[in-house]
């Protein structure tokens, strides 16, 4: 709870920075830099509280052995871990949800004050859908599901909370980086192929969730995109899931 | 005695775990056969290390048996309808320190899937009756020794089990907190509930218990009644009775002469126990 809280006034102090911090503004319009900025706060804070979350809800038991009486009443390891994930998930939903409309609240505020300067509206591509937002917020909730039951995975195997958050973390920096490494070795040698095919099939490409441009101008989002992100976060998270399952079924206490 | 309700049943019930060198493993419990009947309080006893916590880790479901098979009630451990009826005091208060005692409890009741209204009853009258009802609103984590022991007393009951598992429940407890663990354990039996204990409080378990199990390096070495093991003395040992004083210094006097060893008679658990355990390390180290 007090990450929790860190996180939440880091991100919000770091989405209000974003409001002063214009000098670092490389040419974009304002709202679209503060919108970057949040959205960055979003993905890097979520994928923290993400990664300490699952591993404190699910190896912070096992470590501290409050799963002993848990597991000796009649729940099964399944629902044990299905309970868990949806309790960091639930946790990171709301960590996401506060981010979510802090920002849209200092996107609201900053483009008052512009439009009661100018006088004018702003130009379309750098004004801010409101819409895009929440859908990038939406999306973010369900990379973390992911980076969850990825972290969850590796909770049920871990023999330090160590290992655990670094696994997670290890796992969100490699989900960032997926398609390039996939492309960089498509390019190379035939034999590292296998190598890139297996990777592409077990680790998620979390990239594909930044759906950040949605939140510009009059650009809009494609529903089939949305739905076909929503099954791929399903997908591996419950690839994950059940691989966690199976290992925590097997784990002795 | 055919008819009898077994609560517990382990037959050849074996746990090794693989030590890092390759091959080699560790026998932690080794082909462990007995059974419980119901409504009877059964002492598992034996030194740390022996196997009392594993075995109870197995028969909780928590841990798999290498080879043999554990049943409560007939039923797999693994099973929920077997774990429904287990009401388990573990040896330390692993508890969520941040929810309060009724917190807990709610917790615990939630997950037997008990009713809402009928688990909010069962929480005070179990709360009031540990006498945690002053401290039910308070964080577990503030709460003494003695009372987490008597917050988990009152959690394995909350289901209103058949079978009692008590690991080590006078661990770290005082003297009237260990008195209170026995007057408890007789309700409990009163209730007609089956309950396992394992303790190091030998002289508690010898007023307590119905049946002991000794058990050392994973294996059982004796079991059974506490008046049939105790009665089991070796026939070079004799208990002296309607003697006067004078008679009695005769008989040690004359003990004495022919190289006779005397000492006050004292056949108890404690020294059934401390005898089958040196023996059995003995015969271990001759091998």
């Amino acid at each position: 709870m007090r990450l929790f809280l860190l996180l939440l006034v880091t991100g919000v102090v770091s989405l209000a920075g974003g409001l002063y911090f214009q000098e670092f503004n490389l040419g974009s319009g304002e709202l679209r830099f503060i919108a970057d900025f949040g959205f960055g706060a979003m993905t890097l804070f979520g994928s923290i509280v993400a990664v300490v979350a699952t591993v404190q809800l699910i190896f912070g038991e096992i470590e501290h052995r409050t799963v002993l009486p848990i597991l000796a009443k009649p729940v099964s390891r399944g629902e044990f871990l299905l309970g868990k994930l949806i309790g960091a998930w639930g946790t990171v939903c709301c960590f996401v949800g506060m981010l979510a409309l802090a920002l849209i609240l200092a996107l609201w505020i900053r483009e008052s004050q512009i439009i009661a300067r100018s006088g004018s509206e702003i130009a379309s591509e750098d004004s801010i859908n409101y819409l895009g937002v929440l859908l990038f917020a939406a999306m973010q909730c369900m990379r973390l599901m992911v980076l969850a039951c990825i972290t969850a995975f590796f909770s049920s195997y871990a023999s330090s909370s160590m290992f655990a958050v670094f696994m997670g973390f290890f796992a969100w920096i490699i989900g960032q980086l997926r398609g390039v490494l996939v492309e960089q070795w498509n390019q190379g040698e035939a034999s590292l192929f296998s190598v890139s095919g297996f990777l592409s099939l077990i680790v998620p490409d979390l990239r594909l969730f930044d759906l950040g441009a949605a939140a510009f101008g009059a650009s809009s989002f494609d529903g089939g995109q949305v739905v076909g992100l929503v099954l791929y976060a399903g997908v591996y998270a419950t690839l994950y899931g059940c691989l966690a399952a199976l290992v925590l079924k097997n784990r002795e206490f | 005695m055919a008819n009898e309700v077994q609560a517990i049943e382990l037959e050849g019930l074996t746990k090794d775990f693989s030590l890092a060198e390759r091959g080699k493993y560790l026998r932690a419990v080794d082909h462990l056969t007995l059974s419980i009947r119901e409504n009877s309080v059964y002492g598992l006893l034996g030194p740390n290390g022996s196997g009392k916590s594993t075995t109870i880790r197995m028969l909780l479901g928590l841990s798999k048996p290498s080879a043999g098979s554990a049943s409560i009630f007939g039923l797999s451990p693994d099973s929920r309808e077997a774990r429904s009826r287990i009401g388990y005091l573990p040896d330390a208060p692993y508890y969520h320190s941040f929810l309060s005692g009724r917190e807990l409890m709610r917790f615990f009741g939630t997950l037997l899937g008990i009713k809402k209204r009928l688990l909010e009853e069962r929480i005070v009258e179990l709360l009031v009756r540990f006498g945690l009802e002053d401290a039910m609103d308070r964080k577990v984590g503030t709460y003494s020794k003695g009372m987490l022991q008597r917050l988990g007393f009152a959690q394995a009951l909350v289901g209103d089990p058949d079978i009692l598992i008590l690991d080590e429940p006078t661990a770290g407890v005082d003297p009237v907190g260990a008195a209170e663990v026995g007057e408890f354990v007789v309700s409990l039996k009163k209730q007609g509930k089956t309950v396992l204990l394992c303790s190091h409080l030998l002289t508690q378990v010898q007023d307590l218990c119905d049946h002991v199990g000794i058990l050392n390096r994973g294996r059982l070495l004796a079991h059974g009644k506490i008046e049939d093991l105790l009665g089991d003395g070796d026939d070079s040992a004799l208990e002296l009775d309607g003697l006067d004083e004078r008679e009695r210094q005769e008989v040690v006097s004359f003990a004495r002469e022919r190289g006779g060893r005397v000492r006050p008679g004292r056949n108890d658990l404690e020294d059934l126990f401390r005898r089958l355990v040196r023996e059995d390390s003995n015969q271990e180290e001759g091998e």
